[in-house]
């Protein structure tokens, strides 16, 4: 049983009024009251106690002065989803309202160290799943008094659907405490940091932002809702106010004005840097788990399509484009940036040899292997080795690939596409070693990159640059593209980065393209990505482009010259050729890998991935069945047919009716 | 003769408006924007415009849409709009970028002269304001915040030298 409300406000007064000698006394009094009011009281009795604890410390500067940096933890514990209804807005719940105020009273006259220091302590715990776990928690209640019918904090009842069609996701209970919390404590460090007198406001100002930094590192990857942590810090470093040289010191004899001067400069000077590192840090982190969709943007801006963007996204982009406009008002010059990632990006993997110098396969393994850990290794030694401010990399990567978004305009609009795998390979490969350096956003951005640097640059240039790419380092970098490709869940980011994928291995020189198909479907790996490297080889075979070099155009001619003799060779005619040219030794490779599968095909443990493969295999030798040997095609076509026809019961699955249809198709050509 | 009256950017129908005709004067140049909350600022503007014009004090608003894309109207627009809304009659130029590899000679000479804060030069929002004294330097800067009435006491002291 709870004491009456009017007793409880009325000792509360008491203990203000007589206990000012005793300020640990007055903090343990409202702690006590507070904690029986929060756990027995109604809401309104919850209503009345903060808004009697507010009055008194209106009126009390001088006790909040005292114990003010001791009353947060304890306001926070009402911000509970038993006091708050979630569905309503902030300004209907007294309860919100009144904590705010008293943190606002304690920002104001609390000691403002002492304050700052509380508040970055409870940012450094604040923890999503806290909050995750009480929304479980209350779930699992809810569900076993009232069957869950009720529970309209669910993530379905969060979701509506508009007269547009158009779904809006509405904040669940865990991010709108979670965002409670962070408006809370984030106002008391921006208000108490703007009143702290010190001639030394950067060691402040560290203070909080490294609070800020532990905070979302702690939490961003269990947010539904980026924009939550992305607004505040974009808030903050904009609102900053550097704090003026106290007027004591300024007064005092001890110190003389040319060194307060010097002293002063150089702190704006680390405050700059550290809102510069600030930021960036901010567009990096919050950014971790979001596609930036700039290389579709801009795929679909060269198909001459508009992308469909939801209001999730563009609410994001809004945010990404204050930041964008931020680092131009903090001095920051992308494009210099931007050159410095791409030197460093060069350093890591300019040290590897040519294929010249790479005597044996072993080695060849090994140093491929190598080229999958450099950027993770040059990550750490970075690290380890910094002792100046640097911008966070991964952040300015996003904003030099944003400035399209922005401007419609490439930040670099010739980048050697060599260095756009560079930076691919350095802002990629890293993930496989450290889940920390995984960012969505930034691997966006590289593959924006590869695109411009591939459109942006005549072909010819294009393969001349990537004839100097080391053959491994692009089978690495193809590797990583590939599976991250086939791991990607959105539909417009696979399709472009598909293409993408297919225009590279149209530049690649033919062996490397070859070899590096040949790698995939060799491997024992899975089998979606051997389905999409063979629609890729189908393209590369059947589609023609002009001969570039001497030797080509040679080739060409010849191959004219045989066709006007009657004499023809089925894969190279006039000074169109393919962009891969199937050759005895390709043909016999591809024979032998498909017929090594087809034989090896077990029909009893067949899954969709595996006849997809099958059916992709048809599909290739129906496409490229003028140029291939038919006796070959023969084999294929009558063990396939073989295999297929021994259970016929298979037929009610569609793959195996459509292997079946594509097999019929072959043979009927062979016929 | 300060290099400021050597910039020559254009007015709003595209004409070059030469800063040497501001010899002399006292200027405030101001990146304005239709959509911003600062946009009221506007009205003190003109009320300082018309209340020192016949001292030598000319203002000029540079439209600028790189801040939260809040002017995103064309020159005629924005002009119509500055009249319509708060009778401006001070000269409003042609849309300009402040910030960035674009940036607007006028904008690279005052960002040069002062820096705002934390030393930074870039322009950080919409009515960031620039005083030009009778000479040609730039005499202070003044964030987004500032109010233009705020300002007067120091474009007084120098409609004073």
């Amino acid at each position: 049983m709870m004491e009456n409300i009017e007793v409880i406000c009325e000792q509360l007064v008491t203990s203000f009024n007589q206990e000012h000698d005793d300020p640990l006394a007055i903090v343990i009094d409202i702690d006590m009251y507070a904690e029986e009011v929060n756990e027995y009281g109604s809401i309104l009795d919850k209503e009345v106690y903060l808004k009697e604890l507010l009055k008194q410390l209106q009126e009390h500067h001088d006790i909040v002065g005292k114990i003010g940096w001791d009353l947060p933890e304890v306001l926070l514990k009402f911000y509970v989803p038993k006091n708050i209804d979630v569905r309503k807005s902030l300004h209907s719940s007294d309860i919100i309202i009144t904590v705010m105020k008293c943190f606002n009273e304690i920002a104001l006259a609390g000691n403002p160290k002492e304050c700052l220091l509380t508040g970055c302590e409870l940012l450094s715990k604040l923890s999503i799943l806290e909050f995750k776990k009480i929304e479980d928690k209350a779930k699992g209640t809810n569900n076993d008094d009232k069957g869950g019918s009720n529970d309209t904090t669910s993530r379905e009842n969060l979701v509506t659907v508009t007269e547009d069609g158009e779904y809006l996701f509405h904040r669940t209970q865990t991010d709108f405490f979670f965002g409670l919390y962070l408006h809370v404590i984030f106002e008391l460090i921006v208000t108490t940091l703007r009143r702290i007198s010190t001639l030394y406001p950067s060691k402040y100002l560290g203070m909080a932002t490294a609070a800020i930094m532990k905070c979302v590192r702690n939490n961003i990857d269990y947010m539904d809702d980026c924009n939550l942590i992305l607004r505040r810090i974009y808030t903050f470093c904009r609102g900053y106010l550097p704090a003026e040289i106290p007027r004591d010191l300024l007064e005092s004899e001890k110190i003389s004005n040319d060194d307060l001067k010097r002293i002063s400069e150089k702190e704006l000077d680390t405050q700059g840097k550290l809102l510069q590192v600030f930021s960036t840090f901010g567009i990096d982190i919050c950014l971790r788990n979001f596609n930036t969709k700039i290389d579709v943007k801009f795929f679909y801006d060269l198909a001459r399509k508009a992308m469909v963007i939801s209001q999730y996204e563009n609410n994001v982009y809004e945010l990404i484009s204050r930041y964008y406009q931020l680092a131009q008002a903090f001095d920051i010059n992308l494009e210099d940036e931007l050159l410095k990632f791409i030197k460093d990006s060069r350093k890591i993997y300019s040290s590897l040899p040519k294929d010249s110098e790479i005597t044996s396969d072993e080695a060849r393994v090994l140093i491929s292997q190598a080229v999958y850990k450099l950027s993770y290794t040059y990550s750490l030694q970075k690290i380890t080795k910094q002792t100046k401010f640097t911008l966070d990399q991964q952040g300015i990567f996003i904003l030099s690939g944003f400035h399209y978004f922005e401007t419609c305009k490439h930040l670099l609009p010739e980048l050697d596409i060599k260095d756009a795998i560079y930076m691919y390979l350095r802002v990629t490969t890293p993930t496989l070693y450290a889940d920390v350096y995984r960012n969505n956003s930034s691997e966006n951005i590289a593959r924006y990159w590869l695109w411009v640097s591939i459109i942006n640059s005549s072909i010819e240039k294009a393969r001349s640059n990537l004839k100097e790419l080391p053959s491994y380092v692009f089978s690495v970098f193809f590797e990583v593209l590939l599976t991250r490709n086939l791991a990607e869940h959105n539909e417009e980011t696979r399709l472009s980065s598909f293409t993408l994928l297919t225009r590279l291995l149209c530049l690649a020189p033919e062996d490397v393209a070859f070899d590096v198909i040949m790698q995939v479907l060799e491997e024992k790996r899975n089998l979606p990505a051997k389905s999409c490297v063979l629609g890729i080889m189908k393209d590369l075979t059947t589609r023609t482009r002009q001969c570039f070099d001497d030797f080509e155009k040679e080739e060409c001619s010849i191959a004219n010259k045989m066709k006007e003799m009657n004499i023809e060779d089925k894969s190279t005619t006039s000074l169109m050729r393919p962009y891969l040219v199937l050759d005895d030794h390709k043909m016999n490779a591809i024979h032998k890998i498909s017929l090594n599968y087809i034989v090896n095909f077990n029909l009893s443990e067949y899954n969709e991935s595996a006849l997809l493969l099958m059916l992709n295999f048809i599909k290739f030798f129906n496409a490229v069945n003028e140029q291939w040997d038919n006796k070959l095609l023969i084999e294929v076509q009558e063990k396939i047919d073989a295999k297929f026809n021994e259970k016929r019961n298979y037929n009610d699955k569609g793959e195996v009716k459509l292997i079946l249809e594509a097999n019929k198709k072959l043979g009927d050509y062979l016929k | 003769m300060s290099k400021f009256y050597e910039l020559a950017p254009s007015d709003k129908k595209g004409e070059p408006y030469s800063f040497s005709q501001l010899e002399g004067k006292v200027i405030l140049i101001v990146n304005v924007a239709s959509k911003c909350g600062f946009t009221p600022q506007y009205k003190e503007l003109e009320e300082l415009y018309q209340k020192h014009k016949d001292e030598g004090l000319v203002i000029l608003g540079f439209p600028c849409n790189q801040f939260g894309h809040q002017e995103p109207g064309s020159d005629e627009e924005i002009a119509q709009f500055c009249t319509l809304n708060y009778g401006v009659t001070f000269p409003i130029m042609k849309k300009i970028e402040v910030n960035g590899n674009s940036v607007d000679p006028v904008y690279e000479f005052l960002k040069s002269q002062r820096a705002g804060i934390l030393g930074f030069r870039g322009i950080k929002w919409n009515f960031e304001k620039f005083l030009v004294d009778r000479k040609g330097e730039v005499y202070e800067r003044y964030s987004s915040l500032t109010k233009p009435a705020s300002i007067e006491g120091d474009i007084e002291k120098l409609l004073k030298q």
